[in-house]
């Protein structure tokens, strides 16, 4: 039982940094950012690479972190920058940067799966009759860090509260004086960079492949949704309350239908409470 | 005296349809000038080339000498023009010292900028800084919104119906506000309202705008006698 549901929060933490950065897009920029996918798979990816080059695996680590938010901001600066003012095209051109980025990884790397070694490999967390491996314990402290991190940089400091105007009400916040594109940057590399943060927290847990995020960018998206678009803090208990569920789910009645748990929950807040658990853009629901 | 802001045969076309056509004026510190004119006939278009959030066809806005039409909205807050919407738009759960706080730091010459404190006292927001935007009242939360073009420390202010919805004594608040933010702070303040009970009294002068063009100019008072504004748009009374 309490194996269960800590193998819920660690799936709930994961969850809760893809989305993150997915709603943090979303609500400055309402873009739907399929790429995210892509930029994990890079990150994660460029992990794998400076460390099989010999470099400690905290650079190497930081190395991805990094080319996420890089990835990132180029697919702001290069692609949705330019459909800003046409936002229905925006999910077309993030599934074609998705196709991008995943073939920029199949043609760098190829298809095979690649694992990635960390030096908390082989470390197990006993407590009472709960074990948590190594790399699942490294996930959900990098996830409390990096959301904590995100949660001052919101409230804290006048570019983050500059964020959340915009993903109020863009107009007001240019009335304002804010800078428009450098707060789209701003989310992009924020997004980045928990997708880094995802990639290197994830990957070994798993192994890397282009095709590695896209089912954990499905149950992103869901949380998204569960969590009321653009809300931040619903991304993040929209992402515990769907790795806990499928965490159960898979225990208790089928691992086969984990993701269709997660499905059930999105459903069933859809036809309860519309707008998410916790909508913050009331302009959005038109 | 030399004019703050000079609009110079500014152009809009949207297609074939030109929505403010060959429009020009000139505004001094302090001045109000009311906006008028029939729906349609271009006076949002012409706030939002002055705000910065269309691009001019053709022609300049100058502020003290220097072009700032055409080059996005944040740099023409920059610049020193602000302005409030015909909507209340103001951050929901925030207080209005915080969105005062966020507006005087994207400003560059924050020394030129009245205290939050003035800000309030000029406005009748005495008191009502800690509260949430929210809880206000409708007549407050519009007041709110100048307050948060006034912390970006403008010289040219424009207030696109700031009047809507408000009743009788509500208006006149607002225009006592108004009035006495041009003369405090010598900013240059262009209002659109379609009430003339609030606007006539408040305004140095008046620019009437139909189908795009300047169908008049003068005082207030010049402006009601005048025979095609009355037949275009006040009526007879």
């Amino acid at each position: 039982m309490t194996q269960v549901l800590v193998d819920g929060i660690f799936l709930g933490c994961l969850f809760a940094v893809v989305a993150v950065g997915l709603t943090l897009v979303y609500g400055v920029m309402e873009v739907p950012n399929f790429a995210h996918a892509g930029i994990i798979v890079l990150a994660a990816y460029t992990t794998w690479s400076v460390s099989q080059a010999g470099a400690p695996f905290v650079l190497a680590a930081l190395a991805g972190i990094a080319c996420g938010g890089a990835v990132s901001v180029l697919t702001e600066v290069l692609a949705y920058r330019w459909i800003i003012e046409r936002p229905a095209a925006a999910p077309a051109v993030a599934l074609g940067l998705l196709l991008i980025l995943q073939n920029v990884a199949l043609r760098l790397y190829g298809g095979a799966g690649r694992s990635l070694d960390t030096p908390y490999d082989t470390v197990l967390l006993r407590f009472g009759g709960v074990t948590l491996p190594g790399v699942k314990a490294a996930l959900i402290v990098l996830a409390v860090a990096s959301l904590g991190a995100l949660h001052l940089l919101l409230t804290r400091t006048s570019l983050g509260r500059a964020m959340r105007a915009v993903a109020q009400d863009r107009e007001a916040a240019g009335m304002l004086g804010i800078p428009m594109r450098r707060q789209y940057m701003l989310a992009f590399l924020i997004a980045g960079l928990l997708g880094g943060v995802a990639a290197i927290a994830y990957a070994p847990t798993f192994q890397i492949s282009p095709y590695m995020a896209d089912e954990v960018l499905l149950s992103a998206f869901v949380v998204v949704v569960l969590g009321g678009l653009g809300s931040v803090w619903g991304a993040v208990t929209g992402g515990l309350l769907l790795g806990i569920v499928q965490g159960f789910g898979a225990a208790y009645v089928s691992s086969a239908y984990q993701s269709a748990f997660g499905l059930l929950v999105l459903v069933l807040i859809l036809v309860l409470r519309p707008d998410g658990l916790r909508s913050t853009n009331a302009r959005r629901v038109a | 005296m030399t004019a703050l802001l000079t609009v110079d045969r500014v152009v809009k076309r949207y297609g074939g349809l030109a929505a403010v056509d060959g429009v020009s004026f000139t505004l001094g510190a302090g001045d109000v000038l009311g906006l008028i004119g029939p729906n349609g006939s271009g006076k949002t278009t012409l706030l939002g080339i002055l705000a910065g959030t269309h691009d001019p066809t053709s022609g300049t806005v100058t502020l003290d000498g220097r072009v700032c039409s055409g080059r996005g909205a944040h740099r023409a807050v920059h610049a020193g023009i602000a302005r409030t919407f015909q909507t209340t738009r103001l951050f929901g759960g925030w207080t209005l010292r915080e969105a005062l706080r966020l507006a005087r730091r994207e400003n560059r010459r924050p020394a030129d900028v009245a205290s939050d404190e003035r800000i309030a006292a000029l406005l009748a927001l005495d008191g009502l800084l800690d509260r949430p935007c929210t809880s206000l009242t409708s007549a407050a939360q519009r007041l709110a919104m100048i307050a948060l073009a006034l912390a970006t420390g403008p010289r040219v202010l424009l207030l696109d119906e700031p009047a809507v919805g408000m009743d009788t004594a509500e208006s006149a608040a607002l225009a006592r506000a108004v009035r006495d933010v041009a003369d405090d702070l010598g900013v240059a303040v262009v209002v659109v309202d379609h009430n003339m009970h609030f606007l006539m009294p408040l305004a140095d002068s008046v620019l009437v705008m139909a189908s795009g063009t300047v169908l008049a100019t003068g005082t207030p008072a010049q402006i009601r006698a005048d025979e095609a504004v009355i037949a275009s748009y006040l009526g007879e009374t």
